[in-house]
């Protein structure tokens, strides 16, 4: 118990009040990070030449790579809400509904990716772990430009778990870069589609929790200008 | 809550975030009773129950930012207050694991009227080792242990994070005690 009464400290409070902007819409930041994926994606596909392949019908037509395409959106989707949802006060329960979401959708398309794996081709060679680090990569450059706007939301934002928010970021940016890397890689084989695609977001987010929440810290603005 | 408490406080928070102090006032002083109410129906122990309400009051100041006023104010509220809640409560659970007392460490511990000022009594032993520690550490523990604060409100009034203050302290106790062991080392002659 302190010797200083509430009435203290809100008098404290008052007078160590500056005005401040109200944080931005969730919705305003979840099309920005929209718009920096897409922006993203032109950037590397006019650097390499790999372009999304939506107009090829030989995607569309393999259910696997189809049903692992909903999973990967909708948990980079899921994901990216419960991050930007956990910086806001009163929005837990929206924050818990992504998470629930994410964690569901990233499961069935692991699920996929291992029926893939399992029933197709059986050799685990070095290339086939060469080209899926490849493609997580690719997933990783992708998703820097998400990820940044997502933890600069949750460093203005009041976070009451920082690193779980941290790796929802993570984990949805990542899920971002893995749906267009899904749409780009013509690589065939299961287990690359488990390592190489269906992995990305859940290992990104144990990766990338810790170092992403070190820096909503950084950015963090200081409690109190006096 | 009330609907028309609701648009007073949501009209009070939209001015407080434009910088009007006098509707900040007012809100924070229609809130402290009602924050006392929400957080003893919620906790036994009412000392423990002010400084969750301080507590909540130095959240809502810092996450001011994160209101918006096209949502309601009463789930912002309460969703701070139940953070502090459950903060404390594991910060209590963890204390009564882990606290290591000053006095088993040969540091005497400060007795707990904290309304005596009590850097009048310090032992030279401790005065010493307090006056070797680093501006920042001193600061810290004499805020803390010597003039009673929450570490909630040493961190506003030194202006550092709530985590920032305590690794402070921690590292000033730590100083404390390798100093006097050091001392009493050089009068056994050791």
């Amino acid at each position: 118990m302190t010797d200083r009464s509430t009435e203290d400290l809100a008098q404290q409070l008052v007078g160590d009040l500056a005005p401040v902007k109200p944080i931005a819409r969730m919705r305003s930041v979840g099309s920005l990070v929209v718009a920096l994926s897409v922006v993203a994606v032109v950037a590397t596909g006019w650097m390499t030449g790999n372009w999304p392949r939506v107009g090829e019908a030989a995607f569309w037509s393999d259910p696997i790579a189809v049903a692992v395409l909903l999973g990967l959106m909708v948990a980079a989707a899921g994901a990216v809400v419960a991050a930007l949802a956990s910086a806001i006060p009163g929005r837990e329960p929206l924050a818990r509904s992504g998470g629930i979401s994410a964690g569901l959708a990233a499961v069935w398309s692991i699920g996929c990716g291992l029926r893939a794996a399992v029933g197709g081709e059986s050799e685990f060679a070095a290339s086939l772990l060469a080209g899926s680090a490849s493609c997580f990569a690719h997933a990783l450059v992708l998703a820097v430009p998400a990820a940044l706007a997502v933890s600069f939301y949750l460093s203005r934002g009041a976070p009451q778990q920082r690193l779980i928010a941290s790796a929802a970021a993570a984990a949805g940016a990542a899920g971002l870069g893995a749906v267009v890397v899904h749409l780009t890689c013509s690589a065939v084989g299961g287990f690359h589609l488990l390592l190489g695609h269906c992995l990305t977001p859940l290992v990104a987010g144990l990766l990338f929790a810790l170092p992403l929440a070190g820096l909503v810290g950084r950015w963090s603005p200081s409690a109190f200008e006096s | 809550m009330g609907d028309e408490r609701e648009v007073r406080w949501r009209s009070w928070m939209v001015a407080a975030q434009a910088g009007e102090t006098p509707a900040y006032e007012k809100l924070l002083a229609e809130l402290i009773p009602y924050l006392r109410r929400f957080v003893q129906r919620r906790l036994l122990n009412a000392a423990a129950a002010e400084d969750v309400v301080q507590n909540v009051l130095i959240s809502i100041h810092r996450a001011r930012g994160t209101y918006r006023p096209e949502r309601k104010f009463s789930p912002w509220l309460h969703a701070i207050a139940r953070n502090a809640i459950i903060d404390q409560t594991r910060q209590h659970a963890r204390r009564s694991r882990r606290e290591v007392s000053l006095e088993a460490d040969g540091v005497a511990e400060p007795p707990s009227d904290p309304v005596e000022p009590l850097g009048q009594r310090l032992s030279p032993e401790l005065e010493d080792a307090l006056g070797a520690l680093p501006d920042s550490q001193r600061q810290a523990v004499e805020l803390i242990h010597l003039h009673g604060y929450s570490i909630a409100e040493a961190a506003l009034k030194v202006g550092a994070t709530k985590t920032a203050l305590k690794v402070r302290a921690h590292r000033g106790y730590r100083a404390m005690r390798a100093h006097i062991e050091a001392l009493r080392l050089e009068e056994s002659g050791g």
